[in-house]
């Protein structure tokens, strides 16, 4: 189940929030968030449900023994090696095995293995959860049902944001719903739904249209276009996701961290990193960078330890080169501005910007084109400026009003204008709060306007 | 403050107010029960007679099937649990049945109850009905072994008085329970009003409007406030899950539900009307990019992936496909020849092929690229002679110097009715050739052309804009008329047609698809028989029975991949 759906929007949430609402007690509550978080998984996986309960009870197993033994190192890796094991199974395996027979190595036929949605994040959670056990950060969770809404939590389920454990251990047991946050909750759950449906699907249709089109017919100011739209729908559908479950969590009287910092206001790779898929980036400096050694014993290890983190953070994103690529290639900037490019980028405001950018939009390319040799080609049309033939599609033949109008304003949300605009009359903050109501409402409502369209499937004819 | 606590206890009172003024009237309507219909109808025989209605869905749903309670009386009397509204309803008699009379039908439990001694508006399959003096008499085509009719019932009959299931009851009592609850609250605790004076109305009413909007399928489920419109989706929509754990698997349960719950979300064609107006009036865009296209001059297409990859030059044949339609259709037409027949193929072009120029440029074909149909021509052409009628490039060229003329509907696929005329002289003109004894097409001045707007555009029901955006139809009609009639001989499956024109000669059999309904009077005006088979099938067994002097294949553009995989397949 996704949440621009008909039925998570009118049957599901309303029914687990009113269910919520009328019973008092947190046992109950957290028994209706697990049941319900189970539903939501099974309702798009079915029995697959039963691994995501598998896995939180070897969490749960091995978080007890590393808590109650003195071989806590030992139930601590047989923790690690289970998840991993589950991750790998599922979602690397199919990639390994058909690497070793491309390469030669070996030939195994093997079924083709289902990726059951959200398993990256679901073992990150578990993870999280055995390593906070290990640290000492988290008391371990005596009641397994706790553990188990922990990871199954429906508003982070199946694309996160990753929550370390001991950001919400404490909420899962005294935690209060408040008007003022179950409002705040509404408010970033509209604007989440607004920007996935209304900005990120139709910046996606865009780039769709533009990167499925045949290189040949279009000229370098398409190619832009299309890596535009592109770095702008995947900033907006995630980042709308995570604004929905942050907004969810808020209704049930959980908080989540921010997941996006205006990523793309950056002026460094580094800074990016730190505005993006937040959750990700402290998951990984938590429990690998710094484990690792982080930055504390020496460059080469420094340099070593991001291109390791980089490259597992470009793997975890899917199973294929072109992640991987995608992964040295950040690291590579990584250690690039820490070698020396990040003098040059503080001194230079608007050059380092650019160069963030384009950076950023090389790496979409690699992101979003699987092919690397249709990458390479992307990449000489972006910089074909003088073509030997004149192409057949120009800008325009893609843009329509709608899409001039979505570009941009997705562009203009991409800066955070509240910073600069600070409303100090208590006359002009009354009347925005009534604008920014009329506001949220009338974007909720042209969100579930495009949602139920696009469950509506007419046919012209029966007798085709 | 004190205005905030009036206000809110106002609302909460209005609320329970409300919701008893409900239950009640809800308790008072309890009692009326089901529509009876009851059909004084006489036969040779006792016989079964099975009705069907329309309840705002589909006509011919088998669930809505029903027999008589009483055969052995000539007052057939149905009982319908419980239906929303009949708007229509369809009486099959026996399958075998050859006269009978029906003197009235009666329907009670509607809230204008209605009885029908004759029948306003009515269609008809397989039967001849004579009106009189005491009620109407029914006789069976002996051709046709599913006989029916289906009498329209006027709107202000059609509505039911509200009755209720186990299901309603039970809300009844919940309102009650709920009622109780908001008194208890209000009395006893007060801590709904503590969130009423301590948070701003602007929260209040995005919490309100969020809570609202969330729950208008509930709430719709239990205050009945809007009725949605019959579907005009022109599919079977999905039907409720049944729980057979047995055969399926859970996964299943959840996606078919979740599928019907969109199909049935009772706000979806509304909303769906309301973002077409608000893309189409406010950006000119279509809102199913993958439905629909919109061109220039406000020209709509179909968005097929025949229009993206035959159109762009994607698809093409390749030789050996060529070769095998070929020889199918070489096959097809020695058969057809050795009972001394006439055999011609024609394929229609889509609109984007006579309207290219309005397609966006995104879809514009690349040049030198052939299309599939001019693939087929050249092949046919080249090959086997001149049964292939190339109507097309007529079109492409009468467009070219009449634009003014519309030959395709602004808003729907088919070609219009002056398309279809141009289609027709094409057609005879090439028929004269070789027959003259049928005579030469209809000139422009030997018809009449009467202009009016319907609401059936296809493209536009698409979005449901059919209702703004009507169809400008011509009604082409012989300014010297023909004595034509015609008796439908198909089922639902394979419609037939059959026009019987004393005045004509000879016999044309057409296997045909939609694009021939704008032209079947025009043909008809040449032929003793014309036989409109809509199917693409050119069926042998057809040809024997109905031994006709010319067999047409009509088979429009958009169709022609279909065509293909008809010929190799049969």
């Amino acid at each position: 189940m996704v949440f621009s759906s008909v039925i998570f929007l009118f049957f599901f949430f309303p029914v687990v929030l009113f269910g919520y609402y009328l019973i008092k007690n947190i046992t109950v509550k957290n028994v209706l968030l697990l049941l319900s978080s189970l539903l939501f998984y099974a309702w798009g996986e079915g029995i697959l449900v039963l691994l995501v309960v598998l896995s939180a009870f070897i969490n749960y197993a091995c978080g007890y023994f590393v808590a109650v033994t003195n071989r806590k190192k030992l139930f601590l890796t047989i923790g690690v090696i289970l998840n991993l094991s589950l991750l790998i199974y599922y979602k690397y395996f199919g990639f390994l095995i058909e690497n070793l027979d491309h390469f030669k190595f070996i030939h195994i036929h093997h079924a083709t293995i289902i990726l059951p949605i959200g398993i990256s994040f679901f073992t990150f959670h578990g993870l999280s959860y055995l390593i906070d056990i290990y640290r000492g950060t988290s008391k371990v969770q005596k009641n397994f049902f706790n553990l188990l809404l922990y990871i199954t939590f429906f508003p982070q389920l199946v694309a996160g944001p990753i929550i370390r454990y001991h950001d919400v251990a404490d909420q899962l047991l005294n935690r209060e719903s408040t008007v003022d946050k179950t409002a705040e909750g509404i408010r970033r759950f509209i604007i989440g739904l607004a920007k996935k449906i209304l900005i990120a699907n139709q910046l996606g249709a865009l780039a769709d249209q533009i990167l499925n089109t045949d290189l040949n017919l279009y000229g370098y100011k398409v190619a832009w276009l299309g890596i535009l739209a592109y770095a702008l729908q995947i900033y907006y559908d995630f980042s709308g996701y995570s604004d929905m479950a942050i907004g969810m969590a808020k209704m049930f009287g959980f908080e989540f961290l921010e997941n996006f910092n205006f990523p793309y206001i950056s002026r460094s790779i580094r800074e990016f990193w730190s505005r993006w898929h937040i959750s990700l980036s402290n998951w990984f400096r938590d429990y690998l960078y710094i484990p690792l050694g982080g930055s504390r014993k020496g460059e080469f290890v420094t340099y070593r330890n991001l291109i390791i983190v980089f490259f597992l953070t470009g793997l975890w994103h899917g199973a294929s080169w072109s992640f991987i690529i995608w992964g040295f290639y950040h690291g590579f900037f990584m250690v690039m501005e820490r070698l020396f490019l990040s003098k040059y980028l503080d001194r230079h405001k608007i050059f380092s910007h650019l160069y963030a950018l384009t950076v950023l939009f090389f790496s979409w390319v690699l992101f979003r084109i699987e092919d690397f040799k249709q990458d390479l080609l992307f990449f000489r049309k972006m910089f074909s400026f003088f073509p030997a033939k004149e192409s057949k599609l120009h800008v325009m033949a893609f843009m329509n009003s709608e899409y001039w109008l979505v570009l941009a304003i997705a562009i203009l949300l991409c800066i955070p204008w509240q910073r600069f605009v600070v409303i100090k009359k208590p006359v002009l903050t009354g009347v925005m709060s009534y604008v920014q109501l009329v506001f949220l409402i009338s974007i909720f409502l042209l969100s579930i306007m495009s949602v139920i369209t696009d469950t509506y499937n007419p046919f012209i004819y029966y007798r085709f | 403050m004190r205005l905030k606590y009036f206000l809110g206890v106002s609302v909460i009172g209005f609320l329970f107010v409300y919701l008893l003024i409900f239950a009640c009237r809800r308790l008072l309507v309890i009692k009326e029960g089901n529509v009876k219909i009851t059909i004084k109808y006489k036969a040779r025989k006792t016989e079964d007679l099975s009705i069907y209605w329309d309840d705002g869905s589909n006509l011919s749903q088998d669930k809505h099937k029903t027999k008589a309670t009483d055969t052995l009386t000539h007052d057939y009397v149905f009982e319908i649990r419980q239906p929303k509204t009949i708007t229509k309803l369809r009486i099959d008699p026996y399958d075998t049945f050859s006269s009978a009379i029906i003197y009235n039908v009666t329907i009670s439990g509607t809230k204008i109850p209605y009885n029908i001694n004759r029948f306003d508006t009515f269609q008809t399959s397989g039967l001849t009905i004579i009106k009189l003096s005491l009620g109407y008499l029914l006789l069976r085509n002996p051709t046709n072994f599913d006989p029916w009719f289906i009498i329209n019932i006027p709107a202000k009959n059609a509505e039911v008085y509200p009755c209720y299931s186990f299901k309603d009851k039970a809300i009844i009592v919940l309102c009650f329970i709920l009622t109780f609850f908001f008194l208890f609250i209000v009395v006893k605790r007060k801590i709904w009003f503590h969130i009423l004076y301590e948070t701003p109305f602007v929260t209040q009413a995005l919490i309100a409007g969020f809570i609202f909007i969330i729950t208008s399928y509930w709430t719709n489920s239990i205050f009945e406030y809007y009725t949605p419109p019959p579907s005009i989706e022109n599919r079977k929509l999905t039907q409720k899950p049944n729980i057979d754990t047995l055969r399926y698997k859970p996964e299943y349960y959840f996606d078919t539900y979740a599928s019907w719950f969109s199909d049935y979300f009772p706000f979806r064609q509304k909303i769906v009307h309301y973002n077409s107006v608000l893309k189409v009036g406010l950006f000119d865009v279509s809102p199913m990019p993958n439905e629909l296209i919109i061109g220039d001059n406000f020209e709509f297409f179909t968005a097929n992936s025949f229009v993206q990859d035959d159109f762009t030059g994607k698809k093409i044949f390749s030789e050996n496909e060529l070769n095998v339609m070929d020889w199918a259709i070489e096959t097809k037409r020695t058969y057809i020849k050795a009972h001394h027949i006439d055999f011609y193929l024609m394929i229609p072009p889509a609109k984007q092929t006579v309207y290219h120029k309005q397609m966006p440029n995104l879809f514009q074909a690349q040049e030198g690229n052939l299309k599939l149909w001019q693939q087929v021509r050249n092949r046919l052409q080249l090959d086997t002679g001149n049964f292939y009628i190339d109507v097309a490039d007529s079109l492409i060229d009468y467009y070219a110097t009449h634009p003014e003329k519309r030959v395709f509907y602004q808003y729907d696929i088919h070609w219009s009715e002056w398309g279809a005329f141009k289609g027709y002289q094409v057609l005879m003109n090439r028929i004269y050739k070789d027959h003259p004894e049928y005579g030469k097409p209809l000139r422009e001045d030997e018809i009449k052309v009467d202009t009016f707007y319907d609401d059936q555009a296809d493209l536009a029901k698409l979005i449901v804009l059919n209702q703004k955006l009507k169809r400008e139809k011509y009604l082409i009609t012989p300014i010297i008329k023909d004595s034509i009639t015609e008796t439908f001989a198909g089922d639902k499956r394979i419609p037939i047609f059959i026009d019987h024109n004393p005045a004509g000669k000879g016999t044309i059999l057409v296997f045909r698809d939609s694009y021939s309904e704008e032209w079947r009077n025009l043909i008809a005006h040449h032929f003793k028989e014309s036989i409109f088979i809509w199917d693409y099938h050119i069926d042998t067994k057809t040809i024997e029975k109905y031994k006709p002097d010319i067999v047409l294949q009509e088979n429009s553009e958009m169709l022609i991949l279909y065509l293909f995989e008809k010929l190799i397949t049969d």
